[in-house]
């Protein structure tokens, strides 16, 4: 379903960063990290790793097959459920003012959109009040996994945690209660009403970023990740040649042997 | 006392909010909306002296560094392969600068001949160059990696190596790193980036007057080519021109200018050339023609094609002036404050004549009004009416003023500290350095019909975060397919590498304000082109689209409503689309009135036999 609005910027971009190393502690590497030698300007050599990669494509079609089992694991292994995480939020609303109408959010109570005029709210309406029991129900089937398609690539989505709202004010054109499916994202960001949209009339989907909802690791799919490039310097007669080679042989005989290399540099570091 | 400040500042910005709306409606979509809070609320004086003071010395206005040239405000530009007449006689430096230029050269013959052979040789090439240090070559090999040409696309390695490039002085990089930390939302890191980059492209700007807006053209509107921008900048072949050049052979001294400012600026798709101007200009100033004057100082300041000769300058600016052609006061103060060409530096002289030319609405007066007035040179120091001054000049769309004004936003000098805005004002600024000139060249690439050159230029450009050339990049590839010559990673680009470029280009124009771009991205799902058939994301493109206003975006999800396609199937909704449309573009009155038609019948005869036979047929 089409939620609209606008996707933040930070939520799909990888963040990435150089952290150059000091001699006297060097980054150690993991296997098979990829790694360039670059020089300086001064002619100052640095090996450079960069980050693992980041290909979630792989991992999101396994995830989506076997959600259930996936699901049901990770559930076991994190602490917290998504209710229990956004607990937090008890007590709090939030405002999201969307040219004439305004909407107020309050967590498990109740959404309502009206109008503001000289600080006072004319023309108000219930968008929805929240339905534990309707939640349940929609929760309940736990291999149905909700997510949001991001037209950004056609793998991207974002898998949100659902709420149900009824019982809002009755809908002229429809003859029915409005209601809302209020809709909570992972994102760095503050806390925030992302976007509020109209799936039918009188149906509403409202979509809340939330940090909390990052230590999911369900969640966490489409959250930007710092790669950090790990940079280490490399003495002005280092040799590309010798790069695999002589890091194995250091990492082996510096744990066990010290005296042995007393003749090397102290510049020479495993890493 | 107050109270008059108080209605000056409201005034004040109500002017700034005029005035960078015009700017809004002429450059592309950056809409700064100024409230009170943002100017700061005056504390007593010494409290400001104390904490600017320290910072003025870093505040390069009127400072003492020279004019640098352009090839050392932007090193390792690729001037040398598009301008070759310009840079004639300067031979490469070390052995990695002669690697460096032909990688380049071979890297832009492999486009324009088709050789992925070529390129191969100029990567590797390059690459040697890069792996010696030599930071220009490692900039280019950002731009390989992160466009991915014969090789896998690797945003951690382009970022490494614009790292690097960046350290090593390259101006380029610095571009692409800010524009990359601005994408992610990294504002401390970005607005460092684009300060130092602004500032480089400010002292290339001219001193006294605005350099004429120096047009990043779009080479179309919608999905079309826009013939209208293009013909205009065919640069000698143009009829206009022609025409003018015509007239100024004639001995018309209008003529004899306007081409003098065409050669000079490199305008209108005219390779830039001092010597052909400055013998114009000169042809001018025999009929007593004071634009020309004006510029001859300008040109003698600079050195531009002449040796600097700061007492000629003076000379033209003077008599420039007398025909009571104000703008040449800016000039006239400028060496003043600076001491050039006169016997010694004289601040009272210098804020006379920026008065004069103030006084007579000349932008360049108030700005440099107001660097006097932050500076304290020849004045009482007072930020406030710098900052005045600077807003006034902004309105009137003055770059410097851009830059003082992001500076202080910077700084939280003068306005309050806002690192965001400060970061999108020095951006706008650093846009028109002289690495724009790539620009030129893709046009003029373009307009020969070196379509896969200028698809090279404006990748690059995309890369260092120029939105119209992101959106040139992208519409290249989607209307010229293989003939974009597009390189992927392992020859040209497949259909699908060429699709994935180009949505990433749309996506990056589209976070910039380019609405068009995120209708196209919707476009391409929803018809499946280059890409699997998606109408649930062809709706959310569609969204996107709509939330910034885009009416054929509205049209298109009312259709997706009326039909179900994508979206939950609701007549309601279709006819609040139909009619978002209309109001937003009336040009739409006849779509839409057609839209309204089919819903109303389907509204009110749903199971009739009319309304099966018509829909039963188009419904997908």
């Amino acid at each position: 379903m089409a939620t609209g609005g606008t996707f933040g910027r930070s939520s799909h971009e990888p963040k990435y960063k150089i952290e150059f190393h000091p001699d006297e502690s060097p980054f150690h590497h993991v296997e098979d990290q990829e790694s360039l030698v670059m020089m300086n300007k001064e002619g100052q050599k640095y090996l450079c790793f960069l980050p693992k990669v980041e290909k979630t494509k792989i991992g999101k079609t396994v995830f989506q097959e076997n959600t259930s089992n996936v699901i049901v694991e990770t559930e076991r292994r994190v602490k917290l459920t998504p209710d229990e995480l956004l607990e937090r939020l008890k007590g709090e609303c939030l405002v999201r003012h969307e040219g004439w109408w305004s909407y107020e959010f309050c967590y498990q109570r109740k959404l309502r959109q009206f109008h503001l005029e000289d600080e006072k709210a004319v023309q108000e309406f219930i968008l929805g009040v929240y339905d534990a029991e309707a939640t349940a129900a929609f929760n309940h089937n736990l291999s149905d996994v909700y997510t949001l398609k991001d037209p950004r690539s056609k793998d991207a989505s974002q898998r949100y945690h659902a709420h149900q709202y009824t019982n809002g004010t009755v809908c002229d054109l429809t003859n029915q209660h409005r209601e809302t499916e209020v809709r909570f994202v992972c994102s760095e960001s503050r806390v925030m009403i992302s976007s509020i949209t109209e799936l039918s009339t009188c149906k509403y989907a409202l979509t809340v970023q939330c940090p909390l909802l990052c230590e999911h690791p369900m969640f966490q799919e489409e959250t930007p990740v710092w790669h950090t490039i790990n940079c280490n310097k490399l003495p002005k007669d280092y040799r590309d040649a010798d790069v695999d080679d002589s890091f194995r042989d250091k990492e082996i005989t510096t744990i066990t042997d010290i005296e042995v290399l007393s003749h090397y540099d102290s510049d020479h570091y495993a890493t | 006392m107050h109270r008059d400040a108080h209605g000056a500042i409201a005034r004040l910005f109500v002017l700034l909010l005029v005035g960078l709306f015009f700017l809004y409606a002429t450059a592309r979509p950056f809409v700064l909306v100024l409230s009170k809070d943002d100017l700061k609320e005056n504390p007593p004086y010494s409290v400001d002296d104390e904490s600017s003071n320290s910072e003025s010395s870093e505040w390069e206005e009127f400072g003492d560094s020279e004019s640098k040239s352009e090839d050392e405000l932007d090193p390792g530009s690729w001037c040398p392969i598009f301008e070759p007449d310009s840079m004639a006689g300067a031979s490469p430096k070390s052995e990695d600068e002669a690697l460096y230029y032909s990688g380049i050269r071979k890297m832009v013959s492999s486009v324009s001949s088709g050789d992925p052979g070529l390129m191969e040789e100029a990567t590797s090439e390059i690459e040697t160059a890069a792996v010696g240090g030599f930071p220009h070559a490692q900039s280019a090999l950002g731009f390989l990696c992160r466009t991915g040409q014969l090789r896998e696309q690797n945003g951690a390695k382009a970022f490494l190596y614009h790292q690097f490039a960046a350290d090593g002085g390259n101006m380029q990089s610095k571009m692409a790193l800010a524009y990359t930390y601005l994408r992610q939302d990294m504002y401390e890191n970005a607005v460092e980036l684009y300060a130092e980059l602004a500032e480089a492209a400010v002292s290339s700007f001219l001193i006294s007057k605005d350099s004429p807006v120096i047009e990043h053209v779009r080479l179309h509107t919608g999905a079309e080519e826009n013939k209208e921008a293009l013909r205009k900048s065919r640069g000698e072949e143009d009829e206009d021109f022609q025409i003018t050049e015509y007239q100024a052979l004639k001995g018309n001294a209008g003529a004899m200018y306007k081409i003098g400012m065409i050669y000079y600026f490199g305008l209108r798709g005219v390779r830039r050339d001092h010597a052909r101007a400055l013998s114009w200009f000169l042809k001018a100033v025999e009929k007593g023609e004071p634009r020309s004057m004006e510029l001859l100082g300008e040109i003698y300041a600079r050195g531009a094609g002449v040796e600097r000769n700061y007492t000629k300058a003076l000379e033209w600016l003077t008599l420039a002036s007398k025909q009571q052609y104000f703008s040449a006061y800016n000039g006239m103060g400028y060496l003043y404050v600076k001491g050039y060409g006169v016997e010694k530096k004289n601040y009272t002289k210098a804020k006379e004549y920026f008065e004069k030319a103030a006084n007579n609405k000349e932008p360049g007066g108030h700005y440099n009004l107001g660097v006097l007035y932050l500076k304290g040179i020849g004045v009482k120091k007072d930020v406030r009416l710098a900052c005045n001054f600077f807003i006034t000049a902004a309105n009137a769309g003055q770059p410097k003023a851009f830059y003082q004004l992001a500076k202080m936003f910077h700084t939280g000098v003068g306005l309050k500290k806002n690192i965001p805005l400060a970061t999108g004002l020095y951006k706008l600024v650093a846009e028109r350095g002289p690495w724009s000139s790539l620009s030129r060249w893709a046009l003029e690439s373009y307009l020969k019909g070196e379509v896969g050159k200028a698809f090279l230029l404006y990748s690059r450009m995309a890369e260092l975060g120029y939105e119209v050339a992101q959106s040139n990049a992208a519409w290249i590839l989607d209307k010229f397919g293989e003939r974009s010559m597009c390189m992927g990673e392992a020859g040209f680009c497949t259909d699908a590498e060429r699709h994935q470029r180009a949505h990433s280009l749309w996506w990056q124009a589209s976070e910039q304000g380019n609405e068009h771009a995120a209708l196209l991205i919707g476009d391409a799902y929803y018809y499946g082109r280059g890409t699997e058939r998606d109408y649930d994301r062809a709706a959310e493109a569609y969204m996107h689209a709509k939330s910034q206003s885009n009416a054929q975006a509205m049209f298109n999800l009312g259709y997706m409503h009326e039909h179900g396609q994508g979206l939950p199937f609701d007549l309601h909704l279709a006819k609040r689309y139909y009619d978002e449309a209309l109001e937003n573009d009336p040009v739409a009155k006849l779509p839409v009135t057609l839209a309204l038609a089919s819903l109303w019948i389907r509204k009110n005869y749903a199971n009739s036999f009319l309304v099966r036979f018509l829909f039963g047929g188009f419904l997908s």
